[in-house]
């Protein structure tokens, strides 16, 4: 295969793909704006605002609902063998591995433009890791390989890059391995009965991070998510991954990416916001667009737009069997016997995503959770398997009426009953409803379903 | 917002690296090992300067120091914590660093209830970089009986065995919100 090369080979060397971006030529940079942000996007879907609440049961502001509709990414647990996107999958990546690997759109080209920007990149561009360069150079990075990747496979729909969801699922996906797999790479130093811990990989903690210089870093500072989870898996694959310069040969270099990804994208959806600074938003770098075929620019602050949205994780999603109205207490199984959901204790200790929750529009709510069944209206927070709660109060008049948002409860006691003997029976959830003190009646209000955030 | 400073008068090795905050239960120092500590105007900032020497291998802990009322009251509170690594040295080979609060005696397993985050550095890069750990409210939580912190930083290779070697850094800074 093109993919095994010694780590000192450049088979798409550096200076072709700086002469092709133009870096090399006089004048440096192409001023061009990027053609990702000027492809009209497909028609926007609905999209449901996401907000939170803080550790005092305060709701944080409604961020304005966005149109993020053009790339809808999966969990890669989704792509089981004999489905279609696994078979489009590797597909792709064989065919861009039996490229040249002078062409831009083969494997070892693609790969190598991490090589350049991870380690000395030439002038004006500055090293895209260990600063807020990281996510959004990544983001375009993971944008433009996409593109080429479908194009491999005649822009097939179905095909979009999966993300690897560590957080639990911590095996390195078994669709990975195998001698003749095109999404295999024979350098790791994993198998796939190898398990991350979990500890490492919470994101829970990152999510509360209010500001984007800790979370996604600054000029001078790496963030958090970078020299966290990120660099943690790097190194538990080990091989390729872990090093700069060989990270994006192995296939679940892509899938990892897109993970770190996906944690901004909810970083962003409970309503933290990215560097307004123009030194951040005005930083462009090159990349291929096989869709123009040619070379273009994008800058960080179209990149941190493009139109990428990711579906929910396979097996957070607590099932409710439909709208579920809380006018009473309702119970649900959040994880089977011996389920996995395994986080710090203290560190992150989880939160609950009640998905699609009616804002009431009559009276507030108070709603009391706890890690048990049979819990009622008279059970006290004191009760020992009080995990959170949370208001909702009617909409400002002024505002007019508000549609279902996404709610986000800190379950601050939780990780310690996870990490419990009890952790081997099910854990059930059951949400208490009842009327705010000084409050006769009780808001009326439904949820679609919930889920399970480590 | 509160922020402690730790600062290493020289360039720390994570090994294993008790850092003390607080005076009734300040730890052991480590045999070779001085340090003198200082709460800046404000008594939001707190310095704690080591004097470990590059290279130090072993336990490296600091002088303890009282946590201001102010600052453990807002520290109480806070619902997310950031801790700054600054200057850190990028490794020969990928290296995690695992922090633990308030538990001196803290070896590499994150199972301990005192774990609180971690970070890793791959074997390329820049030759310095300023890291950060997400806490989240594990410093809150270590507080919350108690009025004196300490960090253990304790360093370990992929396979999570302690890196004799370490990995230098010049300071920690702890950032409550």
């Amino acid at each position: 295969m093109s993919n095994e090369h010694a780590p000192n080979e450049a088979p798409a060397s550096r200076r072709q793909f700086l002469a092709r971006t133009g870096a090399l030529a006089a004048g440096g940079l192409v001023a061009a704006r990027s053609a990702a942000v000027a492809q009209p996007p497909q028609a926007p879907a609905p999209v449901i605002p996401e907000v939170a609440v803080d550790e005092s049961g305060r709701v944080r502001p409604l961020r304005p609902a966005q149109q993020l509709a053009a790339v809808t990414r999966y969990d890669v647990a989704t792509f089981t063998e004999g489905s279609a996107q696994l078979t489009l999958l590797r597909q792709a990546v064989q065919t861009m591995r039996n490229r040249a690997d002078s062409d831009p759109t083969s494997w070892m080209y693609q790969a190598n433009i991490h090589n350049i920007f991870c380690n000395t990149p030439p002038a004006p561009y500055g090293v895209v890791h260990y600063s807020w360069r990281f996510l959004a150079w990544h983001r375009a990075y993971l944008w433009y390989f996409e593109k080429v990747l479908q194009d491999a496979v005649g822009n097939d729909p179905r095909l979009t890059l999966p993300y690897w969801n560590w957080t639990t699922e911590l095996n390195l996906p078994a669709t990975y391995f195998g001698a003749s797999n095109p999404l295999n790479d024979p350098t790791r130093q994993v198998t796939p009965t190898s398990k991350l811990d979990p500890r490492r990989t919470a994101i829970s903690g990152l999510l509360a991070l209010p500001t984007f210089t800790q979370f996604g870093g600054s000029a001078s500072d790496a963030g958090a998510l970078e020299t966290g989870p990120h660099n943690y898996v790097h190194s538990w694959v080990c091989g390729d991954m872990c090093r700069f310069s060989t990270a994006a040969r192995d296939p679940i270099f892509w899938a990892h990416h897109a993970n770190v990804d996906r944690v901004w994208y909810l970083w962003n959806q409970e309503g933290n916001t990215n560097p307004t600074d123009t030194a951040w938003t005005g930083q462009t770098y090159p990349f291929y667009d096989v869709t123009q075929k040619k070379n273009v620019t994008i800058s960080f602050g179209d990149a941190a737009q493009l139109p990428v949205t990711y579906a929910p994780p396979v097996g957070t999603t607590i099932s409710t069997g439909g709208r579920k109205r809380l006018n009473a207490p309702v119970t649900v199984q959040a994880l089977p016997a011996g389920g996995e959901l395994d986080v710090a204790p203290a560190a992150s200790a989880g939160s609950l995503r009640v998905v699609a929750i009616d804002v009431p529009q009559d009276a507030p709510i108070s709603v009391n959770v706890f890690a048990r069944s049979g819990a009622t209206a008279q059970t006290p927070t004191s009760d020992p398997s009080f995990v959170g709660a949370f208001t909702l109060i009617p909409t400002d008049g002024g505002h007019g009426a508000h549609g279902p948002v996404n709610l986000h409860v800190p379950l601050a006691r939780l990780a310690p009953r996870l990490l419990s003997a009890e952790a081997r029976t099910p854990l059930n959830l059951t949400l208490v409803p009842t009327a705010t003190p000084g409050n006769s009646r009780m808001g009326t209000v439904s949820f679609e379903r919930l889920e399970l955030q480590p | 917002m509160t922020v402690l400073t730790i600062l290493s008068g020289a360039p720390a090795a994570v090994v294993a690296l008790t850092l003390g905050l607080g005076c009734a239960a300040a730890p052991r120092p480590a045999a070779g090992a001085q340090a003198s500590c200082a709460a800046e105007a404000d008594g939001m900032r707190i310095a704690l300067e080591s004097a470990a020497p590059a290279g130090t291998r072993g336990t490296v802990r600091t002088a303890a120091c009282r946590l201001p009322e102010a600052a453990l009251a807002r520290a109480r509170a806070a619902s997310s914590a950031v801790l700054r690594v600054e200057g850190v040295r990028t490794p020969a080979s990928p290296v995690s660093v695992l922090v633990f609060l308030n538990d001196p005696q803290a070896d590499a397993s994150t199972r301990r209830p005192s774990y609180a985050g971690s970070f890793t550095l791959l074997a390329e890069g820049p030759a310095k970089i300023n890291a950060q750990v997400a806490l989240g409210a594990a410093v809150a939580h270590a507080l919350r009986e108690r009025g004196d912190l300490s960090v253990t930083l304790v360093a370990v290779d992929r396979e999570d065995r302690p890196v004799a070697a370490g990995l230098a850094f010049d300071r920690l800074v702890l950032d409550l919100r």
